[in-house]
């Protein structure tokens, strides 16, 4: 049986690198928002929006820095967190859905591939988290391996 | 003493998986659903006139009102597109910003959409307005669509135009037509640019 430190090596790397880029499209867009809204210190905006959209991405930001918090708790402790995984799937997917949606209106057209590649990585991503994710608190695996990973 | 309680996950784990595995499949395979297409076509060739013909004159507002005739268009090559909707047609609003991006920033070419008067919804409208399509939007309220003869019955009946596209010489004569009964693959802007004579890139 392995270790507690090894248990669900793959699923914490998996919610540690999510939780990366968590952290830094949050950062950035808190970032951009703050920029907009206080100081424009930017010669050029970082995205090409009004000052609602900005309120918008301020808020996302926020969002996925929330998101990137509860990543890391899965990655302290995969079984117990378990269901930040089922969660950050669920998000995965909708986000993948809503990019070919985007893909499909015709109205991105000029950022199509993109969206397209987006939308095939997201969808991955979730997969991933799927099949990665430990078994739930109630379930007997998990349970032995929450006695496991507690001190 | 039972703390413990199997629960039915793998169903769970199937869907989410089939989900994902569909998903994959059409951002894969969407590419094919509507496109840009090299190869000119005339699926209607008993409409509109010739290459070689002069475009039929005509006098039409552009949202801001001001009333556009023909010989505004001349002095310099011209694209008029004819599309059935920029409101409920997705590949339409493709087919434009495709277009729009092509010529965006040049003075040497004149584009100009025209859309009938059922066509200019406020939802068309507002697309043309955020995307800032550089171009004249013209709406035929004059029948210059059906005197074309590439109206078809839209929704509730209106007339629409058949997705066709005309590239006019600096004298308003046509250079190409390409007349289409699907929306969904359109004439590549590379090609249209090419029979206007200009370079791709201005």
């Amino acid at each position: 049986m392995p270790s507690p430190a090894r248990a669900y090596v793959g699923y914490r790397l998996l919610a540690a690198t999510a939780a990366a880029g968590c952290f830094l499209v949050g950062f950035v867009c808190i970032l951009a928002f703050f920029d907009r809204a206080l100081f424009q210190l930017f010669a050029r905006p970082l995205f090409a929006t009004d000052y609602w959209g900005y309120y918008i991405v301020g808020f996302a930001g926020s969002a996925l820095v929330a998101w990137g918090g509860c990543l890391v708790a899965a990655v302290r402790n995969p079984v117990g967190a378990s269901g930040v995984g089922t969660a950050s799937a669920a998000g995965l997917l909708l986000a993948s859905i809503l990019r070919l949606l985007a893909w499909y209106s015709g109205e991105y057209r000029l950022v199509a591939d993109q969206l397209r590649v987006e939308a095939g990585v997201l969808a991955v991503v979730a997969l991933a988290f799927v099949w990665l994710k430990p078994p739930r608190l109630d379930d007997d695996r998990g349970v032995e391996r929450s006695r496991e990973d507690t001190p | 003493m039972t703390e413990t309680r199997p629960r039915p996950i793998v169903a769970g784990k199937i869907g989410a998986t089939v989900l994902c595995c569909y998903l994959v499949a059409v951002a894969l395979r969407i590419g094919g659903c509507y496109r840009a297409d090299a190869g000119g076509r005339d699926e209607a060739p008993e409409a509109g006139p010739r290459v070689g013909d002069m475009f039929p004159s005509f006098t039409l507002p552009d949202l801001s009102g001001a009333r556009i005739t023909l010989g505004d268009l001349m002095g310099r090559p011209a694209v008029l597109l004819f599309v059935p909707s920029l409101d409920w047609s997705a590949p339409t609003k493709a087919r434009v910003l495709d277009l729009a991006d092509a010529v965006a920033g040049r003075r040497d070419l004149t584009l100009a959409v025209v859309l009938t008067t059922g066509a200019a919804t406020p939802r068309s409208l507002r697309f043309v307005r955020e995307h800032a399509i550089p171009a004249y939007v013209l709406v035929d309220g004059a029948g210059l669509t059906e005197q074309l003869g590439i109206a078809v019955p839209g929704p509730e009946n209106a007339p629409v135009a058949l997705p066709a596209t005309f590239v006019l010489d600096a004298g308003g004569r046509v250079v190409l037509r390409d007349v289409r009964r699907d929306p969904r693959v359109w004439l590549d802007p590379d090609v249209i640019l090419a029979a206007t004579g200009l370079s791709p890139h201005s």
